[in-house]
């Protein structure tokens, strides 16, 4: 297999997580403003922009918009062009390295992936928020709902599924850490002036932000508090958006490469030992850490998430370099 | 088509203002009350044709979602009909004074009724001071003698009760039922409120509405802390009649939101005076029954031996102290609609404190002169039989025919213990979407309390709205509808 067309399916396979999880943070910040402590335009502009820090550009953000209000992150998020992570983007990188792959993929695969962006390009702002940003998000779910069954259903199980899955769970495990570290830094800031009810809604929040909280419930029934939700989004062993169910994903992917294709192997060495750290890293949170070391072991758990993405890239394109 | 035309000139709330009755939206002059004014004007901009499209896709959501209920019918296709309650998307707001108010008089009702209960099946002291009258209750169907002696954890027998309040001509709360057995319609407080963010986001922020969603949480917290020995990880089931009940989507939505299990009574088997759920692990302890079937079907040996939805040998299981029952057992000795009458006395009685919610004025047509009273103007009067619910044997005097004023009449003579008597109040009203027009329909509102070691009461509840014109019957099962209500803070 070539270097790029690895490159190209594991950003595949990130892309079109990364669609779905800002798709869902937002459908849930933007129907659970109103328990957002603040009436007042200070309070407003903060919290546009916590979602906003949540998907992580908050820089690019300020650079192109003068003004945070409700359109703008919106459109910021959703639409636009010049920014990579904006929902449209990620569909079009996707469409786009399927296009350069379509004879190695099933080639439904392809047509879902094109459908989807030809659908999302008839889709502005205005058409948003006249049906209510709600509807929307559901339909840009359920499109990447398709794009995964259909992928479940007609791949075979050799290095490209692979390739695809690994990026799809690295970008779980990066997603699911953002949300709680956008979380933490939160509590930290306002933690003494919050009712237990507000504490409440913000867990309630966090879970329903990566689909987990009919999936919490069965294992923590009322308990909603803090430590627990977070041990469960961490830790939880079967919950599929858990850090530790995406690491350990990523690493049975990393492996299965490894068994197919001897080419990778310095990719797997150095990979393989983030991952190691990860879940190290992971296990400690389980020992009753504080809000503060909780914030710290997720930011250096962040930091693991960006080497490792960055020596997968650097693998590629070492490996292409040597060929050549 | 002159005519029609000249109907969508109209703005949407041209039928409404000059109602009779108490208008939630509209004062006398028809001048709208502040807290509706930000809601009117968001309506008015919106205008039907927009209304009608967000209306449509509301109802393709509730189907998908589906979010429906089943009608008991005897024509074998009506009964096999999914339908969806009808949904109406010009919520309720009630001020936070109001609220504040009815929060008040809910906690305290339900507060001396639980009293009650323990009080009929134990002393009863009540009776022996001749407040009730122990005819009443022993009489009653829903008396259970076996729960007589027996201590309930925590002493709560009503973990979940739903209290129905309607307003009169002027405004003021009353209480018009109280449902301690097992009230359903929990689910559809839940669903309009997400419908109402996913439709109307912008109205809904701005309006700041008290949130719900800690709420089903305390009614876990609550059911959990019933397990017998303060088991620290106990199973807590839904027991559901099945898939053919009427509230079943009332049932998994609980069961799913609370993450308990939803077990019929075929899942469930008693060993050793303890109940197991059967699982494919083999068998497990059941610590807690959050049941939503009637005493009478709960358990063959003691009740109907013809049930086939309870589990022989549950209530021994309670009796000996393993397993809890909410609501207990016998709750209904509470709610029957004769009892209603003394819950005033009930409140001076144990609580020394002066009723803060009123109750509907209401004849005991056991005594003949109010008998009398009552047959005399039997077209002025509601009638209900006692021991039922659900809108079902009910005569509306004001809106009856000829001919059952006369068959009423003639049960109220055979069998009057069995009936009581109200006067018509005129529900208030509020502007409801008919055919893309806001039109004045009666309502009332079913409120939830949630009893554990502390009281809680769901800001709001269930709005339900009659939708036929002129109709006071407010019940799913009799073609009513809901609505979103907003408590604000």
């Amino acid at each position: 297999m070539m270097n790029r067309t690895a490159e190209a399916l594991f950003w595949i396979g990130r892309y079109m997580e990364r669609v779905e999880n800002h798709t869902r943070l937002m459908d849930v910040k933007y129907h659970m403003r109103h328990e957002l402590k603040g009436n007042d335009g200070d309070e407003r502009e903060y919290m546009w922009e916590r979602l906003v820090a949540a998907i992580g550009d908050i820089s690019l953000f300020k650079q192109c918009y003068p003004t945070v209000k409700e359109t703008s992150v919106l459109h910021f998020l959703m639409f636009d062009q010049s920014h990579n992570n904006s929902i449209f983007s990620c569909i079009r990188q996707v469409r786009q390295n399927l296009r350069s792959l379509r004879q190695l993929l099933p080639g439904e695969l392809w047509e879902v992936a094109n459908a989807f962006y030809l659908w999302m390009g008839e889709q502005n702002m205005e058409k948003v928020m006249l049906r209510s940003p709600h509807s929307f998000y559901q339909r840009v779910r359920e499109w990447v709902a398709l794009f995964n069954g259909v992928a479940d259903s007609t791949m075979v199980r050799e290095r490209e599924w692979h390739f695809i899955q690994s990026g799809k769970n690295l970008e779980r495990a990066e997603n699911t850490l953002r949300v709680l570290q956008s979380v933490y830094t939160t509590l930290n800031r306002e933690g003494s002036v919050l009712t237990s009810s507000d504490i409440y809604n913000r867990m309630i929040i966090l879970l329903k932000s990566v689909s987990g909280y009919e999936a919490f419930r069965k294992f923590y029934a009322d308990e909603v508090v803090c430590a627990k939700v977070t041990k469960f989004m961490m830790l939880n062993t079967v919950f599929p958006r858990s850090v530790m169910f995406a690491v350990t994903s990523l690493g049975t992917s990393l492996t299965a490469i490894q068994s197919q294709d001897y080419q990778f192997e310095s990719l797997l060495n150095e990979s393989k030992a983030i991952t190691e750290e990860l879940r190290e890293t992971l296990t400690r949170c389980n020992n009753g850490l504080s809000q503060r070391d909780i914030l710290e072991e997720i930011d250096s758990m962040l930091l693991l998430c960006d080497r490792l993405g960055y020596a997968i890239s650097k693998t590629f394109f070492q490996e292409e370099f040597v060929e050549a | 088509m002159p005519m029609l035309m000249k109907k969508q000139d109209k703005p949407l709330f041209y039928k409404c203002g000059t109602s009779l009755f108490y208008d939630e939206m509209f004062d006398r002059q028809g001048d709208v009350r502040t807290p509706y004014q930000m809601l009117h004007q968001k309506f008015l901009e919106m205008g039907t044709g927009e209304i009608k499209k967000r209306n449509a896709r509301m109802h393709s959501e509730m189907v998908k979602q589906g979010i429906t209920f089943t009608l008991y019918s005897n024509k074998a296709e009506e009964a096999s009909l999914e339908r969806t309650i009808p949904f109406d998307m010009i919520p309720r707001i009630i001020s936070a004074a109001e609220w504040e108010m009815v929060e008040r008089g809910m906690k305290q009702r339900v507060r001396a009724l639980n009293m009650f209960i323990h009080d009929i099946y134990h002393e009863q002291n009540i009776l022996k001071d001749g407040i009730v009258p122990r005819k009443m209750v022993v009489t009653n169907t829903y008396f259970r003698p076996e729960m007589v002696g027996i201590n309930v954890p925590n002493n709560v027998y009503i973990s979940i009760s739903g209290i129905d309040l309607i307003r009169d001509e002027n405004g003021e709360f009353y209480v018009l039922e109280d449902n301690l057995r097992s009230p359903s319609g929990l689910s559809y407080v839940y669903k309009n409120r997400s419908l109402m963010m996913h439709l109307l986001p912008e109205l809904f922020f701005e309006y700041q509405a008290r949130d719900l969603e800690e709420e089903l949480n305390n009614l876990l917290t609550s059911l959990r802390s019933l397990a017998p020995g303060n088991k620290p990880n106990p199973l807590v089931v839904l027991l559901t009649p099945g898939v053919h009940n009427s509230a079943y989507y009332d049932h998994t939505f609980l069961a799913q939101e609370m993450g308990i299990e939803l077990v019929e009574g075929r899942d469930l088997v008693v060993v050793d005076q303890k109940v197991y759920m059967k699982s494919i692990e083999g068998l497990r302890q059941v610590d807690v029954i959050y049941r939503r079937i009637d005493d009478e079907f709960l358990d063959p040996l003691a009740f109907r031996p013809d049930s086939v939805l309870g589990v022989a040998g549950l209530l021994n299981a309670y009796r000996a102290g393993n397993v809890a029952i909410a609501n207990a057992p016998g709750t209904g000795v509470a709610d029957d609609k004769a009892i209603y009458m003394y819950v005033p006395d009930m409140i001076r009685y144990y609580l020394k404190e002066e009723p803060i919610l009123k109750n509907v004025p209401t004849y005991d047509l056991s005594k003949p002169e109010e008998r009398e009273y009552v047959l005399a103007h039997l077209s002025e009067m509601v009638v209900k039989e006692r021991a039922l619910s659900g809108g079902y044997g009910m005569l509306i005097g004001p809106s009856a025919t000829e001919q059952e004023l006369q068959l009423f009449a003639e049960k109220i003579v055979q069998a009057p213990q069995q009936y009581i008597a109200q006067p018509t109040i005129q529900l208030s009203c509020a502007p409801s979407i008919v055919d893309g027009q806001a039109a004045p329909r009666h309502l009332d509102l079913r409120a939830f309390v949630f009893m554990g070691s502390e009281t809680h009461v769901i800001p709001g509840g269930l709005t339900r709205v009659a939708l036929k014109e002129g109709s006071l019957v407010v019940n799913s099962s009799q073609g009513g509808g809901t609505k979103d209500t907003w408590v604000l803070s």
